[in-house]
């Protein structure tokens, strides 16, 4: 019969791990300091040498040199590219008012080779300009046989914009924004009051908006703290007025590409009318690939 | 051998026992930007909100860290000071310990940082005694705070010891266990609760926050914490809210940036035939750190203290208008929610199913990844952290939200923030409506999804069994 007898190492391993247990307290008890910061530093308001744009005007500074007004084009090196309708029409299974005409794609709208609802807009207000308040009448959003319109929007920070419901079903509108606290609510059919929003932030993109209940519905808020923005229309054709003569630039945004130009270059001439255009091919409207087939696994039971 | 456990045990005590320091997460599109913006943001976080062993209580977002508030009402006018009188912050009521502490906000004493221990203070004649002498007396209206940090810092303890395993030591529901979850805790980094008694566009309450945590959310991993007493949950729920306050603000703070200062952006700005340079590219950074950065963290600032204020505030509170309508043993009020459950005006059939077990038709169609054209790679519904996301299936009797009918009511009429569960209250469905609504949703599990008697109608109106005698 052996003894079993405690080795040496047996007995500083067991005092060892005692001793290593005794030190360990957990993240509980570590020591952690509190600085309170007070809301506002003393020094706060001292510095008014850095001119801001702030809204309602303060020492207008760059509009020194005159203002201008940036006219353009948008074109499109090519002809509307087959997009495939988002509804067919008389499709089954979908809401009755939404199948009456099928719902057109309008990602892309090229009409006599020039591009449709390109956003061209100055990322933040001139420094030092003092800025016209925003309109008081209302920009509308309205949805008509199961299509936002219109498919981009220009709103003001502090505009109101006004959702409205024309057609017989109930629609949820969803906006997803990046700085604004985002809206989600049903308007309910036939809606012609609507809810009125506003935004209080400008958006450094455009605004997806999108209904919950019929998925491919999908617009766009372009959300600016100033007037100097324009969508292009149909025509391609674009204006903006107001603006402070020398070099600006101007975000271009497409909603197939994300920023077609982050920093577009021009020179505004004080009192004249500038013109521009703006080319893009279908290379640029990289992000769109086109419908793809989806690959929908079937259940493997008959 | 003798050597050899010497030189062990020597060995062992240099072993130390450090605890890691703690660290917050960057988030993700933080991690896109430029070397030189991760830079600026990192300093204004660690400015504005500090690190986990080193936290920073910004007075600016109205999150309660502890400790009273008051400022100097009079004072002798010269000497040596060991007592003054002050004015305490309005319902505030300070209660000294042997160890509190009082800490200059404004005034001469501003930036001394060691703090000055307190004595007393007589509520009768506001006047408070301190374990020190000032040589020079603080001036009337100087403010100070006393036990400043307080709840902050047993919040912080009680977080790090309770949740952080599971919502990680960021808040951004990452913690080590959270990779087994399904779903995944919440990440509070984006200002979004889902269970909340207040309006679609607006935060949760601290009220909210302390339900989830006391009675936890059935059908998922968070269970009930109503072992802590109530004074450890309200400080749990204000680090909560100052995480998700730091999470929103980073957010916000890489938007600015992202626009031209990511690596994406550079990278495409520097290219091309008219590529820009990129040390102009940094120099024009250093200039709008100068002249704009100031006025848009003041921005940042002054909406989420907003938002977070007008939560606590009577009009961002849910409240029926007209009381809950009787669940009676004519089933009146069940059948009209049946209706609306179908009908063309509510539409909750097409998520959740015409047998309410959350098949309906938009569970299989693909929704959009949000900000891209492009498709999720599976069909059906997901929510605002990515993930993918069931519509409820009503027959279980699982409410993750809570099982009163006021916080059903809720979820119809707000909707739930950061899923695809639209708002119905005030624009769509009146008052009586979302309550017979209220009603047949809550007959489901007991009745099925078609309002039936399970029993006679005498038995029904007997028993008073569900039917009216929940309010």
């Amino acid at each position: 019969m052996k003894h079993f007898a405690l080795s040496s190492v047996t007995l500083a391993a067991v005092a060892c791990s005692t001793l290593l247990m005794s030190g360990c307290g957990g993240g509980a008890s570590s020591e952690t300091t509190v600085t309170i910061k007070p809301a506002q530093p003393d020094d706060a308001g001292g510095d008014s040498s850095a001119a801001n744009g702030a809204e309602g005007g303060s020492t207008p500074a760059a509009g020194a040199g005159g203002i201008g007004t940036l006219t353009g084009v948008v074109s499109y090196d090519g002809s509307q590219p087959f997009l495939e309708a988002l509804v067919q029409k008389g499709k089954q299974g979908v809401d009755a008012i939404c199948a009456s005409e099928g719902v057109p794609n309008e990602t892309v709208v090229v009409t006599d080779g020039k591009l449709a609802n390109v956003c061209i807009f100055l990322a933040r207000a001139p420094r030092g300009m003092s800025i016209p308040p925003a309109p008081e009448e209302t920009a509308v959003f309205d949805q008509k046989l199961c299509k936002f319109l219109p498919h981009v929007l220009l709103v003001r920070t502090g505009q109101p914009l006004q959702v409205l419901n024309g057609d017989p079903v109930v629609h949820n509108t969803h906006t997803y924004p990046s700085k604004n606290s985002g809206f989600n609510a049903t308007i309910p059919p036939n809606d012609r009051m609507g809810t009125t929003i506003k935004y209080s932030r400008a958006e450094p993109i455009p605004v997806r908006v999108q209904c919950d209940i019929h998925a491919w519905m999908r617009a766009y808020h372009l959300v600016v703290d100033h007037p100097f923005a324009a969508i292009s229309g149909e025509d391609g054709t674009f204006r903006i007025e107001g603006l402070p003569a020398g070099d600006q630039e101007f975000r271009v945004w497409h909603e197939t590409a994300g920023y077609l130009d982050r920093k577009y270059k021009v020179t505004i001439t004080a009192d004249q009318e500038t013109s521009v255009e703006l080319k893009y091919g279908s290379a640029d409207l990289s992000r769109w690939d086109g419908p793809q087939p989806k690959q929908v696994i079937l259940s493997a039971l008959p | 051998m003798r050597v050899r456990t010497a030189l062990f045990g020597v060995a062992m005590l240099f072993v130390g026992c450090d605890v890691p320091e703690a660290q917050f997460v960057s988030s993700e599109p933080f991690n896109g930007l430029a070397p030189e913006a991760r830079r600026a943001v990192k300093a204004e976080l660690e400015d504005k909100f500090g690190t986990p062993d080193d936290l920073v209580g910004w007075l600016r977002f109205p999150i309660n860290y502890g400790g009273v508030t008051g400022s100097v009402a009079s004072v002798a006018e010269s000497g040596p000071i060991t007592s003054f009188t002050v004015e305490l912050a309005p319902d505030a009521t300070l209660d000294v310990q042997r160890d509190s502490l009082l800490k200059w906000q404004s005034g001469a004493y501003r930036d001394v940082d060691i703090p000055i221990p307190v004595r007393g203070f007589d509520a009768q004649s506001n006047v408070l005694t301190i374990g020190a002498e000032l040589e020079k007396p603080p001036n009337v209206g100087d403010t100070f705070v006393i036990d400043g940090g307080m709840k902050f810092k047993h919040g912080k303890q009680l977080y790090l010891k309770h949740c952080m395993h599971c919502h990680g030591v960021t808040g951004d529901g990452n913690g080590p266990t959270a990779k087994y979850l399904n779903p995944l805790p919440r990440d509070y980094r984006q200002g979004v609760f889902k269970f909340t008694s207040t309006a679609q566009t607006d935060r949760a309450r601290r009220d909210d926050l302390g339900r989830t945590i006391k009675y936890g959310i059935p059908g998922t991993y968070m269970p009930s914490f109503m072992l802590l007493e109530d004074q450890e949950v309200d400080a749990i729920v204000e680090y909560i809210r100052w995480l998700s306050v730091r999470g929103e603000y980073e957010r916000r703070l890489v938007n600015e940036f992202e626009g031209d200062y990511s690596k994406e952006a550079i990278t495409d700005r520097t290219s091309g035939e008219d590529g820009e340079d990129r040390d102009a590219i940094i120099a024009e950074l250093q200039v709008f750190l100068d002249e704009d950065f100031p006025d848009i963290v003041e921005g940042i600032a002054d909406d989420l203290a907003t938002a977070w204020s007008r939560a606590e505030e009577e009009p961002a509170l849910i409240l029926p208008e007209k009381p809950r309508t009787a669940d009676d043993a004519a089933l009146a009020s069940r059948l009209r929610g049946r209706q609306l459950y179908l009908s063309e005006r509510a539409k909750c059939a097409s998520c959740h199913g015409p047998r309410g077990v959350g098949d309906g038709p938009q569970t299989e169609l693909f929704q959009k990844i949000p900000g891209t054209n492009d498709d999720y790679d599976k069909p059906g519904l997901y929510n605002v952290w990515g993930d993918p996301i069931d519509p409820r299936n009503l027959n279980r009797g699982i409410y993750r939200g809570g099982r009163r009918p006021i916080d059903i009511y809720r979820r119809i009429y707000a909707g739930i923030k950061g899923t695809p569960m639209p708002a119905f209250g005030g624009t769509v469905l009146k008052d009586e409506e979302i309550w017979d609504l209220v009603n047949y949703v809550m007959s489901i599990p007991y009745d099925g999804p078609e309002p039936q008697a399970s029993g006679s109608s005498e038995e029904l109106a007997s028993t008073g069994a569900h039917a009216g005698g929940r309010q």
